[in-house]
């Protein structure tokens, strides 16, 4: 049973991970708050399930197809807001409304076309057994997929001239500018990353779990909980983060109950920022 | 930080000054009026009066310590929905035998007392990080009032009064709800506790430095903040005795609050009252014809305002015509 409630909680964390990891980049690297982060997530998840229920598209095709098409919104969001946001003083005050009133347009949309119940896509990978534990396929894939991504982050941001190009801006603006990196190309391909992972992360959500346009402010206070324990953008961090959420949780169901579980997050993120603000892992802008 | 406020106003500001200030007040006496007579007018929604002056209160709580000091609450909505937890349990659940004019008043201190307790640590917390705590707070107290045992909180049932509905009588309690807020809001303008808000809101730490003890500021507009929220609350469960979970902890009612400030102006009297006012106007428009442009249309507001009138009417109104400078504060 304990080891069952284990193995849940680490799959899930999985998906936790890379939710939130869109949240932390953007906040990172430009210091941009994006508020709306829970309401684009299960928007995404909408669109897989249309792709799937109504195109009868395989789902793992459509989390192909959403990569770029969260690139490409991502842009344009950078492109036609944020950015005229960025040359004033207080970003991350402003940034924080205008996400918020964004947030509530994609709820009521949401709400508008689907929320009348609950949608759930058609879809079970065979379950395995190992050693007794029930590992559900499509959790499995959904963890793997999630976690595997995360850690290309991690790869991209050491390895390749634009990860590094993101963390010198995520260190300063200026002096990025001073060594021939334009600041405004890197944060716009920030935001573009930031969206494909969310869209990533919308197609997995939508298959490990029914969707209801609530869903995106238990997901906002999730990928919140995950981006300050382990770190502003910092991948290993989020991932880290988001199994230890996914644990918490799904612990919380065996000594509270399960209708506390979502409070979870809420809960841990409160106690966090109160007690230790910084984070448990280093930020992106830090070395 | 007396001699910004005290500083003399140029000739021409002076002239304008006077009059409008007189010419606002007047426009108070008016509204307060015409809200007074709604009940005994022939023919009118009572529903309708008593929503827009809560929308109008519940603006001005967030603008208390948002538009003043600067702490973006997303969970603003928390002490709204406690607040009619607060009478409901009161009154629905323990019979406490108070009279309900005083219950609806008295009972919010206890609202005002919790934000005391979450603002001692929450208030330290800047910017972004203080906005996610307090959404983070409204949610995990949703879920736990909702989880509170039934004989207690009503659960997902929420907590019905029958015997207590009087709309005519809480409508009563809300114009002078309306009226109490709106001349703390006038005072903030013109009182030292105001103007060492504001320094905090324009720079913390050099307000710190000139001697405004910033954590007492913070908490006390904090506490008023929510003192108001939740006596909204309260004297709502009075106009329609019940409250229940799912309405009185919706995110909704936080957008309608920001829009509502931040269209109009945030750290302002008339600001948040022209806001609010005007969305309701539209939401109760939009409501009986398209319900689901509403929340859409809230957001866009809020995105455009931020875009291009950060500072909302009466700032874009205050940068056209200078001599008005400082006098809708």
């Amino acid at each position: 049973m304990e080891a069952q409630i284990l193995v849940n909680g680490l799959l899930i964390g999985g998906v936790y991970g890379i939710a939130a990891l869109g949240l932390g980049l953007v906040w990172g690297v430009m210091s941009v708050v994006n508020v709306a982060h829970g309401d684009m997530l299960i928007f995404f998840a909408y669109m897989t399930w249309v792709m799937v229920a109504t195109q009868a598209l395989n789902p793992f095709v459509s989390l192909v197809l959403l990569i770029p098409v969260g690139f490409l919104v991502g842009m344009g969001l950078y492109r036609f807001l944020v950015r005229h946001l960025i040359r004033r003083s207080e970003v991350e005050l402003m940034s924080l409304v205008l996400f918020f009133g964004l947030g509530a347009i994609l709820f009521g949309i949401a709400a508008y076309l689907w929320g009348s119940d609950f949608r759930s896509l058609p879809i079970a990978l065979p379950t395995l057994r190992v050693l007794g534990v029930a590992v559900p396929g499509t959790r499995l894939a959904a963890f793997l997929i999630g976690g595997g991504l995360v850690l290309g982050l991690r790869w991209f941001f050491q390895k390749t001239y634009w990860g590094k190009a993101i963390r010198a801006v995520a260190q300063s603006r200026n002096a990025a500018r001073g060594l021939g990196i334009d600041p405004d190309q890197v944060s716009a391909v920030s935001f573009g990353i930031a969206l494909a992972y969310a869209g990533v992360a919308g197609a997995l959500i939508a298959m490990i779990s029914p969707l209801s346009p609530s869903l995106g402010v238990a997901y906002a206070g999730r990928s919140f909980a995950v981006v300050v324990l382990g770190g502003l953008g910092n991948p290993v961090g989020a991932l880290v983060a988001g199994i230890v959420l996914g644990l918490a949780e799904s612990l919380s169901t065996l000594w509270i109950t399960f209708s506390l579980s979502p409070a979870v997050a809420f809960v841990l993120l409160f106690l966090v920022l109160i007690l230790r603000p910084q984070g448990l892992f280093k930020p992106l802008r830090s070395r | 930080m007396k001699t910004v406020e005290e500083a003399p106003l140029l000739v021409e500001e002076r002239d304008l000054a006077r009059p409008l200030n007189l010419a606002l007040a007047a426009l108070g006496i008016v509204a307060a009026v015409m809200f007074a007579l709604q009940p005994v007018l022939p023919g009118t929604s009572l529903v309708f009066w008593f929503n827009l002056m809560k929308a109008i209160v519940l603006a001005l709580s967030l603008n208390l310590i948002t538009g003043y000091t600067g702490y973006v609450d997303f969970g603003h909505v928390v002490f709204y929905g406690l607040g009619t937890y607060v009478a409901g349990i009161a009154i629905g659940m323990l019979g406490i035998a108070l009279p309900l004019p005083l219950w609806v008043f008295v009972g919010p201190l206890l609202v005002a007392v919790i934000a005391v307790v979450v603002g001692l640590p929450a208030l330290r917390l800047r910017g972004a990080y203080f906005a996610i705590a307090m959404l983070s707070f409204n949610a995990a107290t949703r879920l736990i009032v909702l989880n509170l045992p039934r004989d207690f909180a009503g659960g997902a049932f929420g907590i019905p009064s029958p015997e207590i509905y009087d709309p005519r009588a809480a409508y009563y309690g809300m114009v002078g709800l309306l009226v109490a807020i709106v001349l703390v809001t006038v005072w903030l303008g013109h009182s030292r506790f105001g103007v060492g808000l504001k320094a905090i809101r324009d720079d913390e730490i050099a307000a710190g430095a000139m001697g405004v003890r910033t954590t007492r500021y913070k908490l006390a507009a904090f506490a008023a903040s929510a003192y108001f929220a939740g006596a909204a609350g309260s004297v709502d469960y009075w106009f329609v005795a019940f409250t229940s979970n799912e309405l009185v902890f919706s995110n909704v009612q936080t957008v309608e609050m920001v829009a509502g400030v931040f269209l109009g102006g945030a750290g302002t009297v008339v600001g948040p009252i022209l806001g609010a006012g005007t969305l309701y106007l539209v939401r109760d428009f939009l409501w009986a014809r398209f319900p689901f442009l509403y929340l859409p249309m809230f957001g866009l507001v809020i995105a455009a305002v931020v875009l291009w009138v950060p500072r909302g009417v009466v700032g874009f109104v205050e940068d056209r015509v200078p001599s008005l400078r400082a006098k809708f504060k």
